[in-house]
């Protein structure tokens, strides 16, 4: 997409070639001023101070940068208005997964998604996301095409504004943030996959806003999740019914994010964001109307935050899961499902080394812990599976070769109660967003 | 999986550990690098004629909004020229109003000026 001058809608090439003419007219009209001895005699000239005559030339590039532009606006023909509304953008990651022993390695196109929006009006706007994973769509395949967003927008006021359609559950960090170059790791953190199972869509209408500035918040009322596939090792991921879900049990989802450094603007580092989430519904929905017949509920509570200071990120979530029922799903699922990770960041890449193309490159190297237990609490007579029970740590680190442009590489050991010896993993991956 | 096992305790001591050297670096660094409407009076990128007010919102715009969906890039990193394509590309994506986009372009123009003032 072409740079655009400041909401005008002009290349920034056809914007220097719309100028063209003035700057070339004001040489000329400027070099002899500046430059003559000759002018610098006449009575009028000299009676002019060197700001006045500055002040001249500007009128006169304003008055001849009109002419231009209404020459321009007969010979040029114009963009359609409609084609300015609307808004392209997209990302993609390609990972290779390499394990120790019998562990598959793989070159995995793993997503590759566009964006597009529409603005309708200065209040109402269109989001969409759809997505390609793992290259190839088939019945026999893990390759999927869906779409991820599909919502609109009514801009109200601050405190309040309108959503509607299919929007990301507002659970955790990764759910809502998850192009790669947001994140550090090839791959999604273990708990964004088991414990909140990103990516994790879901339909209805709700409301958003800021209650005081430093408070944010997003409230949903939408489809649910399918209770019948559930398991014990990925708890609810399967439960996620991404065509057409019924809204026999709808949930309601919601979250807030405090700011202190708008609330105390002194607070010490860059950016704080400390949030909370949560999600309760029913689990007796299914695809096209057709319920499992679950007799249970689900409540979420979730708890993340993200801090920078200096050259450091840090950032972490809690999530637990609490299912009541669990006794009637049956397949092992658990009572209750908890998982938490911390990260720590550092980018180092020094301000000197950021010249020529490497301007606006960064570096940075993390680490990362993470416990989770799918299998954390069990209904009575129901023995836990123990590899449910995971910690991993992963190392790695990114090299933004622009800030939209990451290359990643990390290492992870894994660990879970059966005593087993968990393959270590490597993951080299590249990711973008545009 | 045992509580105290090897794995699990390094963790608690890598969460003990990043609690710690957040708040070092927090202490060290010192007050926030995004500089609030008054720092950028006190710096004099402010005319008189500048709406403060809208400057104070397009601080909060540029916190809540932008450090919601993605690194925080401080204001210094761009130019005001750059910013401008950017804000206009990324207040479509972030659903703001024609208003909330004028005065977070406001805020970034000032803040940009005074990082590269300072440099």
């Amino acid at each position: 997409m072409s740079q655009k001058s400041h909401y005008t809608g002009v290349s920034r090439s056809a914007l220097w070639f719309r100028f063209l003419p003035v700057f070339l007219i004001a040489c000329l009209l400027g070099l002899p001023v500046a430059s003559s001895p000759a002018s610098a005699k006449e009575p009028s000239e000299s009676s002019l101070s060197t700001e006045d005559k500055i002040l001249e030339l500007e009128r006169s590039l304003e008055a001849l940068s009109g002419k231009v532009e209404e020459l321009k606006k007969v010979q040029a023909p114009e963009i359609p208005s409609w084609v300015n509304r609307f808004t392209l953008g997209g990302y993609g990651e390609m990972h290779a997964n390499f394990g120790e022993g019998d562990a598959a390695d793989q070159f995995d196109i793993h997503r590759l998604v566009a964006y597009v929006g529409y603005t309708f009006n200065d209040w109402i706007r269109f989001h969409s996301e759809t997505e390609i994973e793992h290259a190839f769509v088939s019945s026999e395949s893990d390759g999927e095409i869906s779409i991820e967003q599909a919502y609109l927008d009514l801009l109200l006021s601050d405190p309040v504004n309108v959503r509607f359609g299919r929007i990301l559950t507002p659970i955790g960090i990764l759910n809502r943030k998850h192009e790669p170059p947001t994140f550090y790791g090839v791959e999604r953190p273990f708990v964004d996959q088991v414990i909140i199972p990103t990516t994790w869509s879901s339909d209805g209408i709700g409301i958003f806003g800021g209650i005081v500035p430093s408070l944010k918040y997003e409230l949903y009322v939408v489809s649910g999740l399918d209770g019948s596939a559930f398991n014990a090792t990925n708890g609810i991921r399967g439960g996620r019914i991404k065509e057409r879900p019924s809204l026999h049990e709808p949930a309601v989802t919601g979250r807030l994010d405090f700011f202190p450094f708008v609330a105390w603007p002194s607070g010490y580092g860059s950016f704080l964001r400390l949030g909370a989430s949560a999600y309760y519904g029913g689990l007796d929905n299914g695809n096209r109307g057709q319920n499992p017949g679950i007799d249970a509920d689900l409540r979420v509570l979730s708890a993340d935050f993200e801090y920078s200071v200096g050259q450091i990120d840090f950032r972490g979530v809690f999530a637990h899961e609490n299912i009541d029922g669990a006794t009637r799903i049956g397949n092992n699922v658990a009572e209750e499902i908890v998982g938490w990770y911390l990260e720590g960041a550092w980018r180092f890449f020094p301000d000197s080394w950021k010249k020529g193309k490497l301007a606006r490159s960064d570096a940075a190297v993390f680490v990362r812990y993470e416990d989770f237990d799918t299998q954390y609490r069990m209904p009575a007579g129901v023995a836990e599976n123990p590899a449910g029970d995971r910690t991993a740590w992963t190392l790695g680190a990114s090299f933004y070769l622009t800030p939209s442009l990451v290359a990643k590489a990390d290492y992870q050991v894994r660990d879970d109660a059966t005593g087993r010896d968990l393959p270590d993993l490597v993951n080299l991956g590249i990711g973008w967003q545009f | 999986m045992n509580p105290w096992s090897g794995n699990r305790v390094t963790g608690w001591i890598l969460a003990f550990a990043l609690a710690f050297l957040a708040g070092i670096a927090g202490c060290a660094v010192g007050r926030t690098s995004v500089p609030t409407a008054e720092d950028l009076s006190v710096a004099g990128v402010l005319s008189g004629k500048t709406n403060v007010e809208a400057v104070r919102r397009g601080r909060v715009i540029f916190v809540t909004e932008c450090g919601a969906c993605h690194k925080l890039y401080l204001p210094g990193e761009y130019s005001p020229q750059e910013w401008r394509p950017i804000v206009k590309r990324m207040a479509d994506r972030a659903s703001l109003g024609t208003e909330q986009a004028l005065d977070l372009d406001m805020y970034l123009t000032a803040a940009s000026l005074a990082a590269r003032q300072m440099r």
